[in-house]
């Protein structure tokens, strides 16, 4: 009994793997009005020290839909539990990371035959898949200006 | 480990594997009016919390010399959460029993499986997981199939492990010792959260072979027997069928698809499939030393859960028995209305043999015997080759769900040896051991765990003296002894003949059971504990000469037992 349907788990494989193979940390231009923001997105709760943690911010919900470019990338390599991407000079508004832990470095997320992942991902704000991506409204979270984290348990 | 010590039986409990033995709640969902038919809802009582293990009081008979070892049995057994309940009987928590037997004694323990949905949906207060028969609720976390896992189905032995098996997701390892979950087995790393169906393939050499099944594509797993993979190939399937069971030879793998077919994906599950009866059923023959040579056969539509294991003779004709119903409409109607304890009635599904002519030799074909049958099992040693006997429960009926007991079938003469319990007991599916020593097909015993109920003012000891009561009925535990469920049913086979078999079958005729251990006495030879049922030939059962014919792949007995089947019709 495939628990996820295959439309959603394609869409769940593209939305974790979109484009971030190879790509470095992207950050916003530096912060040079003070109504901007800092967002540090710390990932907690890795157990596999290997590979890198590669994800997407997305500043709108076509961005999360991969609709529309994000608002910013990371690849955080992993040596511990812990890895934090920091983010500057971004518009202070509604945002939603997703990510996934590339465990063995391959640069894409692993998929079993069937399309399900095999290898560990996680949305922000605390939200859960249910046969598919969280949605929008469950993921985003909101950015105030000056500092703010977001932490994720990604494994 | 010893076979005297272990008896490596594995129970694929798939429908009737869920007895949960909670007798408070039981008791207060009963009418007291059902006293002569154990009303079947009984079997589908919540278990709130696991069982320690507790002696059973061994109420008659003995257990016989040679067997020692434990009977586990996996099925679902929570079913109902105050923010939400099951949608499916096929969703409830899996709950993995030991019935342990040595030197004369028993003892009984249960725990449930630690599953991820488990934990989600006592987080939530509901059953929020979704599933076979389950929508989505608020809550749910399915990231992979295995956060959806009730590893609720069957259980297999593996690599000095239990593995709690569901179909979609992969097994997850239970302690033998005291049934404590270990946690998901990733069989490959690559393979993680593939699809693993609950009713694998032993060879005797140990090898398993099982499938995995998403839409038209399956991937085919070949195991070591301590669960390493060996090999795992995926293979496109002529059909998006339901396949919950398939059969093997010793060189072949058969898989049946049904015309209850996916056309789309929702949830739950259940309600993506389709009865299509004009599709028919196709058969699908795999060679295992070669998976690319392949054969399809057509046959009419039915539907079944389950199969018996198959064999091949010379020429290349396989044969296989089958549990087949009209339609799929227990799936889809009555395994979601039981939950609400409503039954609409429905034939039983019947035993029938399959035939496969080898490449070029005419069309498949159906031979059916008229008996009502479920969970068919047969002597594992046998499997893959020629086999003459299938064990299975019957007595089905139009009054439920469940059965009321056993029969073993002869494919030779046709013959099928059936035993009813009546319907004051509700009988699980049994499973073969060897005895010690023995080498003849079933030379040994059965154990069949089943559950009973009588109302009235007897202790259970009294009033079902056949019946080892429940833990909760134990020394120790709370006294429930008036209304108790009792579980192990003990009838030897050789109550399958002559008196013995005349005197249930007129008790069964009066819809009651003895109401005390003399009319037990009177009616039956001693008791085993448990559903030791021996089956030896030398237990001098009378039934039949159980001569045994398998080893080399030609079983010329068989065509004029099979061509007999049509005119047996034990009905």
């Amino acid at each position: 009994m495939p628990a996820l349907s295959q439309a959603r788990r394609a869409a769940l494989a593209h939305i974790l793997s979109i484009a971030l193979a190879g790509a470095a940390l992207i950050a916003a231009p530096d912060a040079r009005a003070a109504d901007t923001a800092t967002l540090n997105v710390v990932f907690k709760g890795i157990r596999t020290p290997t590979g890198a943690v590669m994800m997407t911010l997305a500043g709108s919900e076509a961005a999360y839909g991969d609709k529309a470019p994000a608002a910013g990338q990371a690849v955080l390599k992993v040596e511990g539990a812990e890895v934090t991407a920091t983010f500057n000079g971004l518009p202070p508004g509604r945002y939603a990371v997703k990510a996934f832990h590339d465990v063995n470095g391959d640069g894409k997320m692993g998929q079993n035959p069937f399309g399900i992942p095999t290898e560990p991902f996680a949305f922000s704000n605390g939200a859960r898949a249910v046969m598919g991506p969280p949605t929008w409204d469950a993921a985003s979270f909101e950015v105030t200006a000056g500092a703010n984290t977001q932490t994720i348990e990604i494994d | 480990m010893h076979r005297r010590h272990l008896l490596q039986t594995f129970a694929a409990a798939t429908v009737v594997g869920g007895f949960a033995p909670e007798i408070a709640q039981a008791a207060a969902q009963l009418s007291r009016g059902a006293a002569a038919g154990l009303d079947w809802r009984l079997g589908f009582a919540d278990l709130d919390a696991d069982l320690a293990p507790a002696p059973m009081p061994r109420v008659q008979g003995r257990a016989p010399a040679g067997l020692a070892g434990s009977l586990y049995r996996n099925g679902p057994g929570k079913f109902h959460r105050p923010g939400g309940s099951v949608g499916h009987w096929f969703d409830g928590d899996g709950l993995m029993r030991a019935f342990r037997v040595s030197g004369g004694e028993a003892a009984l323990a249960a725990r449930f499986i630690d599953t991820a949905k488990r934990r989600t949906d006592i987080a939530a207060g509901a059953v929020v997981t979704p599933g076979f028969g389950t929508p989505a609720r608020p809550g749910a976390q399915v990231g992979n199939n295995d956060d959806a896992n009730a590893a609720n189905i069957s259980v297999m032995p593996a690599g000095g492990e239990l593995w709690a098996l569901w179909e979609a997701g992969s097994p997850i390892a239970v302690d033998p010792k005291d049934l404590s979950t270990k946690g998901v087995r990733t069989l490959r790393p690559d393979l993680a959260h593939m699809p693993f169906l609950a009713h694998p393939r032993p060879e005797p050499g140990g090898e398993v072979w099982n499938l995995g099944v998403s839409g038209a594509k399956a991937i085919v797993w070949r195991l070591a027997a301590d669960g390493s993979v060996i090999s795992a190939d995926l293979t496109d399937l002529p059909m998006a069928s339901y396949v919950h069971d398939f059969s093997a030879t010793a060189r072949s793998l058969i898989v049946i698809l049904q015309p209850w077919v996916q056309d789309h994906m929702s949830m739950p599950y259940g309600d993506s499939f389709r009865w299509k009866p004009e599709l028919g059923v196709k058969v699908l023959v795999l060679d295992k030393a070669d998976l690319s040579r392949r054969r399809i056969y057509d046959l009419p539509p039915f539907f079944a859960f389950h199969y018996g294991a198959g064999w091949e003779e010379a020429d290349g004709t396989i044969r296989f028995a089958g549990c087949l119903a009209p339609d799929a409409s227990f799936a889809t109607q009555n395994g979601r209305s039981l939950m609400q304890g409503v039954w609409t009635p429905e034939p039983s599904p019947g035993l029938a043999l399959i035939t496969l002519p080898p490449g070029g030799g005419g069309p498949a074909r159906i031979e059916r015997t008229g008996v009502t049958a479920e969970f068919p099992r047969s002597d594992a040693r046998f499997a893959g080759v020629a086999q003459r006997y299938t064990v299975h429960a019957t007595g089905g009926a139009n009054d439920g769900p469940l059965f009321h007991g056993l029969a073993v079938h002869d494919w030779k003469t046709g013959r099928s040896d059936s035993f009813q319990f009546g319907p004051s007991h509700l009988v699980e599916e049994a499973v073969f051991t060897p005895r010690p020593g023995g080498a003849e097909e079933l030379d040994g015993w059965l154990l069949a765990p089943a559950s009973t109920w009588q109302p009235g003012p007897r202790s259970c000891t009294c009033s079902t003296p056949a019946m080892w009561p429940t833990a909760r009925s134990a020394p120790g535990a709370p006294p429930a002894p008036c209304r108790s469920v009792c579980m192990g049913c003990s009838w030897p086979l050789k109550a399958l003949s002559e008196r013995p078999r005349l005197g249930v079958r007129r008790q069964a005729r009066h819809g009651r059971c003895p109401r005390s251990r003399a009319e037990w006495n009177r009616a039956l030879p001693p008791f085993l504990p448990m559903d030791v049922i021996p089956v030896s030939p030398q237990a001098k059962t009378g039934i039949h000469d159980r001569t045994r014919r398998h080893g080399d792949s030609e079983m010329p007995e068989l065509e004029g037992g099979s061509r007999s089947l049509a005119a047996a019709k034990p009905g």
